[in-house]
Formats: C-alpha cells, sequence, structure tokens
C-alpha cells in the first residue's frame, strides 16, 4: 500500500482522552489503517510492519533528534521500531500506535543520557556525514533548549517537513495542542535566535 | 450448546465477583505506591514533609479553585481536572547517610510493577543524587505519576493519582502565590555558593 | 509571522521557509526498518477467538449493567446516611486545622513538656501561611475547612513541580553539556 493511499483512506478519530462522551461530539471511531497494519503486523506480517516503519519513521526521528545528538539518532530510531516490533502485542489501542511509539522514542531518548559517558567521541565516519552548517547546527540546537512539548513539535514542523494536521494525527496530541505548542514554541525560538 | 451456556454463566458470575471487588476495594489503585515503610524514617529526620490530598478533601480543594477566578486558579484547575490524589513525602536529615538506602530502593522496587514506565532516570555523583520520574497510562489516558529523588541528607517522593498536565504544572511552577518550602531555597543557596562548571 | 504557514504550510512566511531550508539537513533520510529477530510470538489470529471475545463481551456487558445497578443502589443508601456522618471527615479536618494562636506555643515550653516529633514541627510550615493565602486569593471569602484544603492542594502541587521542574533541569543540563561536548569536538 502506497503513503498516497494510506492517507487518503484515512478516517480516524485520534484522541488522547477516553471519555464516554465522545458521541457527544459527533465523530465516528473507525479502525485506522494504521490499526489494520499492526494487526497484521502482530501476526507476523513483515511488510505491515515495514509500511509501519515507513509511515512513522519521520516522526521518529523528529523526536529523538529533539533530545540526543545528530550522529545518534539513526542508531536509536531503528531500536524504537526493534523495540515495538517486539512489544506490539502490548499495544492496548491499535488506532494509538502513534502515541505509543512516540512515547517509545522520548524513552529510548532519555536513557540514551543514562548510557552514554560525555568523552565518547565521535568517529571521523560520522563527522564526514555530518554536513549541516553552522547555523543550522544553532538553530537545532535552540530548538533542543526549549521545553519538551515545544522542541518536539517545532523538530516535526520545521525539521521533518510535516505539517500541523500531520503531526496532531501521528503523535496523537491534539490538533488544538499541536498549534499551540507551534505558536508558542516559534515564539520563544524566535526570541532566542534573536529575531 | 449447553457446555457454552454453562460456560458463560460461570465467566459471569466470576466477572460479577471481580467487580464486586474492585469496586469495593477502590482505593488499592495500582498507580498508588505504599509509603508506610518510611514511616520509622520520620524519628531520624529533622523534617518531615507529608501531604496527603484526595477523596472530598481534593474535590473540595478542586470546589475552591472554581471560586478563586484567577488566571492561575483556572490554569491549575485545567491541569488538576481529573486528578484523583496527590501524595508527597519528604524527608531532610541533618547528617548524611542518616538512612538505609534500601528503604528508598523498595519505594523503587513498586516501580518495576507492570504498568509503570520509566520517563526519566538521572543519576548524579553529587549528594549521591538519584532522580527517577514513572508514568503509568491506562490506554491512553495518564493514570499515575511517581517521582522518586533520593539525596545523602535528603528523599522526595512524590504519588499522582489520576492525569495531570505536567507540562502546564511545570510551567506553573513558581507561579502558584505560595511561599517556597524551606527544602528549595536552601538547595538554590547551595547552587549559588558552588562555582559553576 | 504567518500563522497558517506555521500550521499547515498554506501561504507564505520567508522566515520560517528560511529556517526550513536551514534545517533540512537534519531531515530523516528514507532508510530501511530493522532486520526483525524470526522468533517473535506472533500474535493469535483473532478469526479464532471471535466467539470467546463475544461470550467475554456478554459477561463485561452483564457485569457492567451489574455495577451500574450496585452503584445506583449504594448512591441511594447513602443519600440516605444521616447528615451527622458527611460532617464527620469536615471535624477531621478541623481537628487537623491548627489556628494562628496555636502557633503561638513557645519550642522551649513544648521542649519541656513532651518531645517534640519532627512531623509536629512541618504542620507549622505547613499552616502558617494561611493568612497570606487569604489575602491572595483574590479576597474571596473561604471557609477554614475550604482553607485548608486550598492550601493542602497548593502545597502537594507545589512540591511536584518544583521536583518535576528539578528533573527536568537535570535533564536538559546534561543534555545541553552533552550536546556541548559533542559539537566543541
Amino acid at each position: 500500500m502506497s503513503e498516497s493511499e494510506m492517507t487518503g483512506n484515512i478516517f480516524f478519530f485520534a484522541s488522547r482522552e477516553s471519555e464516554a462522551t465522545a458521541t457527544a461530539k459527533q465523530t465516528e471511531v473507525v479502525v485506522s489503517v494504521e490499526a489494520r497494519l499492526v494487526q497484521s503486523a502482530r501476526a507476523g506480517n513483515q511488510e505491515a510492519f515495514t509500511e509501519l516503519y515507513k509511515h512513522f519513521a519521520p516522526m521518529v526521528h523528529g523526536i529523538v533528534l529533539a533530545r540526543v545528538p545528530r550522529d545518534e539518532v539513526d542508531d536509536i530510531v531503528q531500536d524504537v521500531f526493534l523495540s515495538a516490533y517486539k512489544n506490539l502485542h502490548t499495544l492496548r489501542d491499535q488506532n494509538a500506535v502513534g502515541a505509543w511509539l512516540a512515547m517509545i522514542a522520548r524513552n529510548r531518548a532519555t536513557e540514551f543520557y543514562r548510557r552514554v559517558k560525555p568523552t565518547e567521541e565521535l568517529s571521523e565516519e560520522i563527522k564526514q556525514n555530518y554536513k549541516p552548517t553552522t547555523e543550522a547546527r544553532e538553530i537545532l540546537s535552540a530548538i533542543r533548549s526549549l521545553p519538551d512539548a515545544y522542541k518536539e513539535t517545532l523538530v516535526l514542523r520545521l525539521v521533518e517537513g510535516m505539517s500541523g494536521p500531520e503531526i496532531a494525527e501521528r503523535t496523537g496530541l491534539k490538533p488544538e495542542s499541536v498549534r499551540v505548542n507551534l505558536h508558542r514554541g516559534m515564539k520563544l525560538l524566535r526570541e532566542k535566535l534573536g529575531c | 450448546m449447553k457446555m457454552l451456556f454453562n460456560n458463560s454463566i460461570k465467566i459471569i458470575l466470576l466477572m460479577m465477583f471481580v467487580f464486586t471487588a474492585v469496586s469495593v476495594n477502590a482505593q488499592q489503585d495500582p498507580a498508588r505506591l505504599q509509603f508506610e515503610k518510611l514511616k520509622k524514617l520520620e524519628d531520624k529526620a529533622v523534617d518531615v514533609i507529608e501531604v496527603n490530598i484526595d477523596g472530598k478533601l481534593l474535590d473540595l480543594a478542586k470546589r475552591v479553585l472554581l471560586k478563586i477566578k484567577n488566571k492561575d486558579a483556572v490554569k491549575v484547575g485545567e491541569a488538576i481536572k481529573g486528578l484523583k490524589g496527590i501524595y508527597v513525602r519528604v524527608f531532610n536529615f541533618e547528617k548524611e547517610n542518616e538512612y538505609n538506602v534500601a528503604d528508598v530502593d523498595e519505594i523503587r522496587a513498586q516501580l518495576q510493577t507492570p504498568g509503570w514506565e520509566k520517563l526519566a532516570n538521572v543519576r548524579s555523583k553529587k549528594n549521591n543524587q538519584k532522580i527517577d520520574v514513572y508514568t503509568m497510562f491506562t490506554g491512553d489516558v495518564m493514570s499515575g505519576i511517581a517521582v522518586v529523588i533520593s539525596e545523602s541528607k535528603s528523599i522526595a517522593l512524590v504519588n499522582v493519582i489520576g492525569p495531570i498536565d505536567i507540562d502546564l504544572l511545570v510551567e506553573l511552577g513558581g507561579h502558584l502565590n505560595i511561599p517556597e518550602i524551606g527544602i528549595e531555597k536552601e538547595n538554590k543557596q547551595e547552587k549559588k555558593e558552588k562555582p559553576e562548571n | 509571522m504567518n500563522e497558517e504557514y506555521l500550521w499547515d504550510k498554506t501561504g507564505k512566511d520567508p522566515e520560517i521557509e528560511s529556517l526550513e531550508k536551514a534545517l533540512s539537513a537534519f531531515r530523516y533520510k528514507e532508510t530501511e526498518p530493522p532486520a526483525l529477530p524470526s522468533n517473535v510470538i506472533a500474535f493469535k489470529s483473532e478469526k479464532k477467538s471471535s466467539r470467546k471475545g463475544f461470550l467475554f463481551g456478554l459477561a463485561v456487558a452483564a457485569c457492567l449493567a451489574f455495577v451500574v445497578v450496585a452503584l445506583g443502589a449504594w448512591l441511594q443508601v447513602s443519600n440516605q446516611q444521616p447528615k451527622g456522618e458527611g460532617l464527620a471527615e469536615m471535624e477531621l479536618i478541623k481537628e487537623n486545622f491548627v489556628s494562628e494562636d496555636d502557633l503561638k506555643i513557645k519550642e522551649d515550653e513544648t521542649n519541656k513538656q513532651t518531645p517534640i516529633k519532627p512531623i509536629a514541627k512541618i504542620r507549622k510550615a505547613v499552616v502558617a501561611p494561611l493568612s497570606e493565602t487569604q489575602a491572595r486569593s483574590n479576597k474571596v471569602k473561604l471557609t477554614k475547612e475550604e482553607q485548608y484544603a486550598y492550601d493542602q492542594l497548593m502545597r502537594a502541587l507545589t512540591i511536584t513541580s518544583s521536583k518535576l521542574n528539578l528533573v527536568k533541569k537535570k535533564v536538559q543540563g546534561e543534555e545541553e553539556q552533552k550536546t556541548a561536548v559533542k559539537e566543541g569536538s
């Protein structure tokens, strides 16, 4: 299934609230395409898991990038999905796989600092691939110094190129929360960058 | 068909029993940590702070927030809308190593039970500081937070039951018009005296 | 700043666009998924368990109905309880509530009479700011019980938020230190 088909076919209500008053909001809860992929992946279908990976990897990448050094991000992203695959059976709400992956990503990023000693240095190979400009590094550093909710949303928007509605859909956050985080985060970022 | 019917009756009766037990023992929330074993530290500590707020007291406090119509009160009210209880223990000791680390590790062991997920974990050789933050989710909804901080001269435990807006709480910290607690002031003074790295 | 561009890329905003361009170097580049272990036990197919699932659902529905009825009965009974019982908890709160006069007890006297338990000392700190919070709470008139409940809640939230702030600073401080070390090297 292509990515465009996935996004086009989604009638999906994603919310972090599990209130019984959902019916009052006149919305439908339908098993999403992601949920079907999760079911399929659970049954051992590796292609389904690959599709999940392709859909959520940018989000996981952004969340990890907001927290750990650039050269460690790719390994941690792989680790997140490997862990997710092994623990897929523990996911209770298959419609919330995005929020679940986001949580694993944040935990892995936190655990990274527990494992890594500050004296570790970049290998030469990694240094050669590390090409962003000084300005880009400064901007990313400024974003990383913001509160978690803002930095994550800003990285997903400005680095990964996701729109606000896409961020809300994949992370499981409410669109209003994402909008507020983007607005406040950008305001703080501009102050830090001296704009 | 008969067997199926009999089985389903058995299941229904069993589930009735379980649900009755659950409703009767409503206070045994899985996110609730047991602090009873730390009672013995009260005699050794020079300062003890114990705050328990739940049930009717919490409901009363929430109603008070609605009465107070200022910005902070509204924000706090929003942050604690679904809250079921907060339990705090802080022990300060005069000298280092006056308590047994195993006592605090017993609390940490409760966080290894299924349901609790590690959110943050900090270890620092300064003052033998160990910080653990765990969360518990029921589906998509947060059902508990646990913060365990132990240092050579102090222990701080916070157990929040029910959903709470952590980001808003952190943001509001310091703006609640409540005088700062003595321990925090001492820590800040210590920080100022030590040279920055 | 164009809010709509920031939200869903509608319109234009040169400032945001320049940030996006600079940061695009960090963007995720499509990679292969991790090699999956072959010994992961697949989740059981749900087709076979559909009948069991139906029965379980029926049992759960029956139990929920039972709980609702039991709850309704309990509520009815508790509403019929004499008012005195409802006040018992408030009396307990009153006992715990220490008035300002009580705070004037000198430490010397209490030391002589009874050994001071540490928790008794701290009860002073918990209660002392009452008059201040009364003034600060927008001059809303509160009963003693309400004031106590409010102060306890604020005390709990203040401690919780200060501890969470401490954790946040620690984590951010370590992150910045490591980022500085990496970028410096």
